[in-house]
């Protein structure tokens, strides 16, 4: 009896300190979505408030207004690096997979790249994007994406198939189904979660790219997070309205990860844990 | 045709797509750093090292390495040792896990620029809450990263907010994944909890740790959004990273080739982290296969 009493005891301190952590990681996402609905007369008032008596979707307003065409260049961006990456994503993967076409050396080599940094990129792209008239254009940023993109879609896609068993698509060939139509019948539905799981992720990352975005894009083809950054320096304190804008490209991403939550430490380990 | 030929038609094309994508530019790169590269005049000489002696030579580029450097240690100490902590107690909480992980992930898929600005309001000086609750507790206002003592340790805070529920989702999935056997025999040897955590669950524990000390080295060397946002590497250098330090060289100054001279540098103990990640990966493929 004792015993269980120190357990319940134990447990109730434990789920109070997780309470805290809960806080704390939700207190700043809390506080800019705060701030994107009071009114302007609240705002940056000493003390603080914690919640708003009159909340107001003005700033959204704005936000919808100045901002929704970049939110389609973010989306139009994103949507784009990731179609490309899972298509190629998938056709090397399965080379790789049941093949292993190159070996080793290949598909390692594809998967060094993940960690290609962008620093060493922007100079040589900034350049051949003005050498190319492309700066400042969608496909200028769609491009130098699917370095972020198309890698991690090959690694994790090959990992996807890998986990069907070979002796399923076997069985099927016995039957006398074609390769491709094995692909087809067999392969692609036991793996079409895998390939919604990869396409999410390669959104995130292309979402949620700044700098590439910051140099290849001047005022036509930004993106949200450049817009954000921008917004600081050219109008000072427009507290409500960069709360809005930031809280429409945070919120999209935080409902994707919570679909996401059951792969995630796959995905951003590029399946080295499962 | 065999099957295996067929295949490789497969991979050609991406093979292909990314050798335009990154080997080129990594060439080209290659190719600017070695030059006098102003982009308003047509010829670029060429000057041998002389961009890496420059950046080399300014006491500033050393300045973004001390903090580059010190982010990688301060962030990764703090992740691992809160990561593992976390990992732990949520171990103890069987049905609270399903609560508490999701909420966990949040911070990690926010884009680094809203964190940037995050802090900008969290850290405000005059109204912010942070602030705010340390005068309550009867502590002045501080200046967080408008001052140059404290500008490096409010990007540091924000980073751990972001990354440190990684390091608890996956030492979580480590410990889950850990065989019972040991920690059923040292119950009955009678072995005391710290003496099975530092026995048993840390040494099984090591590749999985090996891991994360990888993948969170190699994105704390590649900092450059938040601190962008935040601070802009100020005041002073107090906040500069290698990649903002060569960002701004390319950018602000706009001396492409010293730019690209320094983000090579970078490019030195990168390669030898994701080599080490390579091979960690090339190891459990093979088991894989054995078995």
């Amino acid at each position: 009896m004792r015993k269980r009493g120190r357990i319940f005891l134990k447990r109730t301190l434990l789920s109070l300190l997780m309470i805290c952590v809960v806080v704390i990681v939700l207190f700043p996402i809390y506080w800019m979505l705060l701030t994107s609905v009071q009114p302007r007369s609240e705002l940056m008032n000493y003390p603080p408030r914690f919640y708003t008596r009159a909340p107001t979707l003005q700033f959204y307003g704005f936000a919808f207004r100045e901002m929704i065409q970049k939110f389609f260049n973010s989306l139009t961006i994103a949507a784009a690096a990731t179609v490309i990456a899972v298509i190629f994503g998938s056709m090397s993967g399965y080379a790789f997979a049941r093949y292993r076409v190159g070996g080793d050396t290949l598909a390692f080599w594809v998967l060094s790249l993940k960690f290609f940094p962008p620093v060493v990129a922007i100079v040589p792209y900034f350049l051949m994007m003005q050498a190319l008239r492309l700066t400042d254009t969608l496909l200028a940023v769609i491009i130098p994406h699917l370095i972020i993109t198309t890698p991690f879609a090959v690694w994790m896609i090959k990992g996807f198939i890998q986990e069907v068993p070979r002796e399923l698509e076997e069985a099927a060939m016995i039957d006398g189904t074609s390769q491709l139509g094995v692909i087809r019948i067999v392969t692609l539905p036991l793996i079409a979660p895998g390939l919604v799981v990869t396409a999410l992720f390669c959104f995130i990352w292309s979402w949620n790219d700044f700098m590439f975005a910051l140099i290849l894009t001047r005022n036509v083809a930004t993106t949200l997070p450049v817009s954000v950054s921008l917004m600081r320096e050219a109008h000072g304190l427009m507290w409500g309205e960069v709360s809005a804008t930031a809280s429409l490209g945070t919120v999209p991403i935080i409902v994707i990860a919570i679909i996401l939550q059951k792969y995630l430490v796959r995905g951003l380990s590029l399946g080295s844990l499962k | 045709m065999t099957a295996k030929q067929r295949a490789s038609f497969l991979v050609f094309p991406t093979i292909l797509v990314l050798a335009l994508i990154v080997i080129f530019p990594m060439i080209f790169s290659i190719s600017v750093s070695v030059r006098a590269f102003d982009i308003r005049i047509r010829e670029h000489p060429f000057v041998g090292v002389q961009n890496f002696i420059a950046v080399l030579t300014n006491r500033d580029f050393y300045d973004a390495v001390k903090v580059t450097g010190i982010m990688i240690v301060a962030e990764l100490a703090v992740e691992l040792v809160l990561g593992m902590v976390l990992a732990l107690v949520l171990m103890n909480l069987p049905a609270g896990r399903k609560v508490f992980q999701p909420i966990l992930l949040f911070p990690m898929m926010v884009m680094p620029v809203v964190i940037g600005y995050m802090g900008r309001l969290v850290f405000e000086v005059r109204s912010g809450p942070v602030n705010y609750v340390l005068n309550l507790l009867g502590i002045e206002s501080l200046k967080w990263h408008a001052s140059a003592d404290l500008a490096l340790v409010t990007i540091l805070i924000l980073r751990i907010w972001q990354w440190t529920p990684f390091v608890v989702a996956v030492f979580l999935a480590g410990l889950l994944s850990l065989p019972l056997e040991p920690y059923d025999s040292a119950q009955v040897d009678g072995a005391t909890s710290s003496q099975v955590f530092f026995l048993i669950s840390l040494p099984m524990l090591r590749p999985v740790i090996t891991l994360i000390v990888i993948m969170r080295a190699l994105e704390i060397l590649q900092t450059f959004d938040i601190t962008y946002v935040l601070t802009l590497g100020g005041p002073g250098v107090s906040s500069m990273t290698m990649s903002l330090y060569s960002y701004l060289l390319g950018f602000r100054y706009w001396d492409v080739g010293q730019a690209s001279a320094s983000a090579w540098l970078i490019m030195i103990p990168l390669s030898i982290l994701v080599t080490w990640f390579v091979r960690i990966m090339q190891k459990g493929e093979r088991v894989e296969e054995t078995r």
